[in-house]
C-alpha cells in the first residue's frame, strides 16, 4: 500500500468549469477514496419565495440555471398549475414540450463539448458547439433570447410559435441532425476517445438504483427511469421510451446523451406534426394554496419542484432538488479505483450543474 | 391531475418505515425541510421504477434530533447534511457527517428564520 496524499480537486479546477469541490484521498496515483463540499456559491434563490409573488418567482426560478432555465421555468408553473388545478391548453402544452426538448439538445451538445475538451480533443469540442448554436438561433428567433427566455407562466405561455416558423424548425431540425452525425460517430467509433472512456467509472445497475442516481447517469447504468414517462406537457401523447445503456461506465453515459439528442429531435418532429391551433394561455384567479411536488426530465435528470402556498401571493417554501445533487453520491462511488487523470473525466460525465446545485 | 398524499411520520418511526420501503422496492428521491409561519417539517419522498412516488411528513423544531436515514438509503446523508446547514435539524449516526460544513453559508441555518424573522 502507497502512502496515501490528499489532493484538493476544484473548487477552481482547469477542466471543471463549475466549483466543486472534492478533497481526493490518494494512494499513489489511484484514487482511494472522495469527500464532496459545496455551498462556495450558494445563493438562496429558494429563499426568494418569501419576498417575490408567485408569478414574479418564475423569473428568479428561470435563473437557477442558464443551462437548464426553460425547464426550472415549466417546473415551476406546472407546480403552482397543480396546486391551483388549472389546466392549460393543448397548445401551450406541445409549445413548453419543444422549447424543453430543444434545451435537452442543446445541453446534451454542450455536455459533448465539454466532454471532447476534457479529453483535449479540441475541434471536436467546437464543432459540437457549433452545432449548439443552431439550436440557440432557434430560441432567439421563437423567444428572444437565447440563454434566459420568460416565455413561462402560470397558466400557460407568454409567446406562441407561428406554424411557418414550425415548419422551418423542421428544416433546421435536418441541418443539425446532418451535421451531428459525423460529430457522435466520433464519440461513438473514435480509438482514442474509447480508450479515456470504456471501462472507466464504472456504476453498477444496483448501485444506480441505491444511490439515487439521475437522469443519462442513472440509465446508463441501465435503468429505464425516465420522468417523462409520466406524461406531462404533451409527453402523454409522445412516442417515446427511455434511453438505456448497460454497460455503467463513462462510454455508455456517452451514449445515452448522444442517443438523447437524436431522441429529442424526433420529439420535437412529433410535437409539430401533432401542435393543435387555439389559445396558449388560461385566465389564472386567485392565488395558491396547498402543497404539491412535480418531478420532471431534465437534460441532466429528474428535477423535483415542491411547493408550499398559503393562499397569498406569497409561497411559504419553493424547493429544487436538482439531478446534480441526486448524483453526487454516484460520483462519489465511481471515483474509488479511478486513476487521479481520470479524474476530471468522471466529474463531468455525471453532467454536474453546481449553479443549479446551488440554486 | 395527480392527487398527492403525505403520510405523517415521527422520529421513532422513521427507521422500521424507511427499511419498509427498501424491502417494497422504492428508492429515496429526496428528503427536504420547510418552514412556515406555524411548522416546519421534513418530507421524505421514495419512488418506484413504475414512477409510484410516496411522500412521508414529519414535524420537527429547530435543535431537533432525528434518526439518520443513510444506512438504509446512502444518499440520504448529502440530504440530511443539508438539512442541518439550512433549518438547524440534527441528524443521529449520519453516514458522512459533515458537522456543519458542506454549505459554506456565510449565515448558519438561514433558511429556518421565517420571513418576518429575516431582516434583510
Amino acid at each position: 500500500m502507497g502512502e496515501r496524499t490528499i489532493i484538493p480537486f476544484g473548487p477552481q479546477h482547469p477542466v471543471l468549469p463549475e466549483p466543486l469541490h472534492l478533497d481526493l484521498i490518494l494512494e499513489d496515483e489511484k484514487v482511494v477514496g472522495a469527500v464532496p463540499s459545496i455551498g462556495f456559491v450558494h445563493r438562496g434563490l429558494e429563499k426568494l419565495v418569501e419576498k417575490r409573488d408567485y408569478h414574479e418567482m418564475m423569473y428568479v426560478i428561470e435563473r437557477v440555471c442558464g443551462i437548464c432555465s426553460f425547464i426550472h421555468g415549466q417546473g415551476y408553473v406546472q407546480t403552482i398549475e397543480e396546486i391551483m388545478k388549472i389546466e392549460i391548453p393543448d397548445r401551450a402544452k406541445y409549445l413548453r414540450t419543444i422549447w424543453a426538448e430543444l434545451s435537452r439538445t442543446h445541453s446534451h451538445l454542450l455536455w459533448l463539448g465539454l466532454m471532447a475538451d476534457a479529453y483535449g480533443f479540441e475541434s471536436l469540442f467546437m464543432h459540437c458547439w457549433r452545432v449548439r448554436e443552431r439550436i440557440l438561433d432557434i430560441f432567439e428567433e421563437t423567444t428572444g433570447g437565447r440563454v434566459i427566455f420568460s416565455v413561462c407562466k402560470v397558466g400557460g405561455l407568454w409567446k406562441d410559435i407561428d406554424n411557418d416558423t414550425l415548419k422551418r424548425i423542421i428544416s433546421e431540425l435536418k441541418i443539425i441532425e446532418d451535421e451531428l452525425k459525423p460529430l457522435t460517430d466520433v464519440f461513438i467509433k473514435d480509438f482514442s476517445v474509447q480508450k479515456r472512456t470504456r471501462g472507466i467509472g464504472v456504476l453498477t445497475y444496483q448501485e444506480a438504483i441505491d444511490l439515487g442516481a439521475a437522469g443519462p447517469t442513472l440509465r446508463g447504468s441501465g435503468v429505464a427511469l425516465d420522468m417523462r414517462k409520466l406524461g406531462y406537457a404533451a409527453y402523454g401523447e409522445l412516442d417515446f421510451e427511455p434511453i438505456v445503456e448497460k454497460d455503467g461506465d463513462c462510454y455508455a453515459r456517452t451514449l445515452v446523451r448522444i442517443r438523447e439528442i437524436y431522441q429529442s429531435l424526433d420529439l420535437i418532429r412529433q410535437c409539430i406534426s401533432k401542435i393543435p391551433d387555439g389559445e396558449i394561455e388560461v385566465k389564472v384567479r386567485g392565488n395558491p394554496n396547498g402543497e404539491y411536488l412535480s418531478r420532471i426530465e431534465q437534460a441532466r435528470g429528474q428535477v423535483i419542484y415542491y411547493a408550499k402556498a398559503n393562499g397569498t401571493k406569497y409561497l411559504d417554501r419553493f424547493r429544487v432538488r436538482t439531478p446534480t445533487f441526486a448524483n453526487i453520491a454516484p460520483l462519489l462511488k465511481m471515483l474509488p479505483g479511478s486513476e487521479l487523470a481520470d479524474v476530471p473525466l468522471l466529474a463531468l460525465t455525471i453532467d454536474p450543474c453546481i449553479s443549479c446545485t446551488e440554486r | 391531475m395527480a392527487e398527492q398524499t403525505y403520510n405523517p411520520v415521527t422520529s421513532g418511526e422513521i427507521i422500521d418505515r424507511a427499511k419498509r420501503y427498501v424491502q417494497e422496492g422504492y428508492r429515496l428521491t429526496q428528503i427536504h425541510c420547510t418552514k412556515t409561519s406555524t411548522e416546519m417539517f421534513i418530507i421524505y419522498t421514495f419512488e418506484k421504477l413504475d414512477l409510484t412516488c410516496e411522500n412521508l411528513k414529519m414535524h420537527v423544531q429547530v435543535g431537533d434530533t432525528v434518526p439518520s436515514i443513510s444506512g438504509i438509503f446512502p444518499a440520504a446523508f448529502l440530504y440530511e447534511n443539508e438539512t442541518h446547514d439550512l433549518y438547524g435539524v440534527n441528524f443521529s449516526d449520519m453516514a458522512v457527517d459533515f458537522k456543519g460544513t458542506f454549505y459554506e453559508t456565510s449565515v448558519k441555518q438561514a433558511f429556518s428564520m421565517t420571513g418576518a424573522d429575516n431582516n434583510e
